[in-house]
């Protein structure tokens, strides 16, 4: 990782986290022992502050109806967009997975019916949060106020154990390109060298942009079509929801 | 129109150091950026006239490689004969572009750097138009004729350079020169997709030029076609195009190139797979326009393309292997 690190411009923690603006990541990726090893103290002492919001449920999670989506990647391409323009990962946090057995709703079918077979998805935002334990440092985090869980690029030093511990896999053809995905719901940016992951556009007013800019989303908002659902929208994470969505 | 500073530079290095001000736009010909910038699409505060660089409209072969400079104007392409004979793609798609007015003017250049034609993008009222920095593509519900059938990220306006297509065929480089210096790029990367930046259509920066188009020797003199068609015979953009260059039939290496159907110019790399190390029979070709359009996904009023693409591909090919 770059330099540049430090110039990334986050609107949640726009000097890293809180370190007087020395992030812990760079200290640990320094290889000065004495330094790792203050650096790694304050990531335990600061991953103990967050155990407890581990336990917290996330309020949040993106639920997709493959049914209304047409794949047109607005949602891929406007999470990309949106967290590059904030300083995160430019990879995509929500993908669409091609799924051939998955039709389209009626109402969908009726103006675009050669788009099927489309499958939006991201992060579960697990009712535990699996991927943060062995997180070892504060890279992967809990907000303590919405139980988000997220990755603090700043700080990841992309050792890749939360991609290991997240029980969700992610594998398939992508829609884009017909690329092929093998990972899990945290991902690898092999660019900026960190994982990434869903967070829910954390920090930007308007909540998720891939719910706000879905076309599908506008048109049912709009009348248009007619649902008594989104394609893609944010539910409460309960264990129940949890549950519909594994 | 919004005034605008004119500038007459003399070399491309002084070119690229008047494009770094803010909202200056590079005009070789004009054919399009005039019309954008009439139309307010393209914020211009200074204008950046290439004509006036001496020594960049040439055709010539060196090195084994055919080079053409990017200020050539597209009727000089069109009826050169080093270009009719070595690469007749080009000089089909050359002749096709709009009218012989526009051809008289527009560069080769100009010609593949061109915006896209969606008609919300050129529609003023659109502002929230992804093009232009919007939020919003109305073809994906909307009447979508014009559309991409593959490769529609968020904004499926598609590329509409009917040289681009040409090139993609034929495996040229694009020289372009910007503040670093002088920089080859393969066609296949010089154009981006929505996926990479909808704003964008090309990896050309604000003071990047193109100053030479290169066609490399293993693409000189082997058999090549451009087929476009477009609802008007002339001063019309395509609804579909297809460009082919073989080595020989049976074909051991095929580049099949579709344009203005997806984001950028489109390889049809499963119906060139097929073809290698075959004869162009009616029965391989008939398999290989199938395949060209085998992971095509229209919208709602952009199906046509489908069965166009795979006519354009049959005719292709079918006069290659005459």
């Amino acid at each position: 990782m770059s330099e540049n690190d430090t110039e990334l411009q986050d609107p949640i923690e726009p000097d890293g986290s809180g370190d007087e603006g020395l992030s812990r990541r760079r200290l640990v990726l320094g290889g000065l022992a004495a330094v790792a090893t203050v650096a790694v103290s304050t990531a335990s002492l600061a991953r103990g502050s967050t155990a407890a919001a581990a336990q917290i449920q996330s309020k949040g999670v993106i639920v997709s109806d493959p049914s209304l989506c047409v794949g047109c990647l607005a949602c891929e391409v406007n999470c990309s967009t949106w967290h590059a323009s904030v300083g995160r990962s430019s990879e995509p946090r929500i993908r669409i997975v091609s799924d051939p057995s998955v039709k389209l709703a009626p109402k969908v079918a009726a103006y675009l019916p050669g788009r099927a077979g489309n499958s939006p998805q991201t992060c579960k935002q697990c009712p535990t949060a699996w991927c943060q334990p062995n997180c070892p440092t504060t890279g992967l985090s809990v907000d303590a106020s919405t139980g988000v869980r997220y990755i603090n690029e700043q700080d990841c030093i992309a050792c890749g154990k939360c991609e290991v511990d997240c029980p969700v896999e992610w594998n398939g053809t992508l829609v884009r390109k017909g690329q092929k995905i093998d990972s899990k719901r945290v991902s690898y940016d092999p660019v900026l060298n960190v994982y990434n992951k869903c967070d829910l556009c954390r920090g930007r007013e308007g909540g998720p942009i891939c719910v706000e800019r879905c076309p599908v989303n506008v048109a049912v908002r709009a009348g248009y079509i007619q649902s008594d659902h989104l394609a893609l929208d944010v539910k409460p994470s309960t264990e129940e929801q949890w549950k519909r969505l594994v | 129109m919004k005034k605008y500073e004119h500038t007459s530079p003399t070399s491309v290095q002084d070119a690229v150091k008047l494009l770094s001000a803010q909202n200056a736009r590079a005009c070789a010909g004009g054919t399009d950026l005039i019309g954008i910038m009439k139309e307010g699409l393209l914020p211009t505060d200074r204008l950046v006239d290439l004509k006036t660089i001496k020594g960049l409209d040439y055709i010539k072969e060196d090195g084994g490689e055919l080079k053409i400079g990017a200020l050539t104007k597209l009727s000089t392409i069109a009826a050169s004969d080093v270009v009719n004979t070595k690469a007749p793609a080009l000089a089909e798609a050359a002749a096709r572009v709009a009218s012989p007015q526009i051809r008289n003017m527009g560069t080769l250049g100009g010609n593949m750097a061109q915006k896209v034609r969606c008609w919300y993008f050129r529609e003023f009222e659109r502002a929230d138009c992804y093009k232009r920095n919007g939020n919003y593509c109305y073809a994906i519900l909307g009447l979508s004729d014009l559309h991409a059938i593959f490769d529609g990220a968020a904004c499926f306006a598609v590329q509409p350079s009917d040289t681009s297509t040409a090139l993609s065929a034929l495996g040229a480089t694009v020289v372009i020169n910007g503040k670093d210096g002088e920089r080859n790029v393969a066609i296949d990367d010089f154009y981006i997709g929505p996926d990479v930046d909808y704003l964008r259509e090309t990896v050309l920066a604000q003071d990047d030029i193109i100053t030479e188009v290169r066609i490399p020797a293993s693409a000189l003199g082997r058999p090549s076609v451009f087929i476009k068609a477009a609802p008007r015979k002339t001063i019309d953009f395509a609804r579909a195009s297809v460009a082919v260059l073989i080595d020989a039939n049976p074909v051991g290496s095929i580049r099949l190139t579709l344009g203005a159907v997806a984001p950028t110019p489109h390889r049809a790399k499963d119906a060139e797979d097929f073809l290698k190390g075959k004869s162009l029979s009616a029965d391989n070709i008939a398999q290989a326009a199938t395949l060209a359009v085998k992971n095509a996904k229209p919208l709602a009023t952009n199906g046509y393309k489908v069965d166009l693409v795979q006519g354009l591909v049959r005719q292709a090919l079918t006069r290659l292997a005459s």
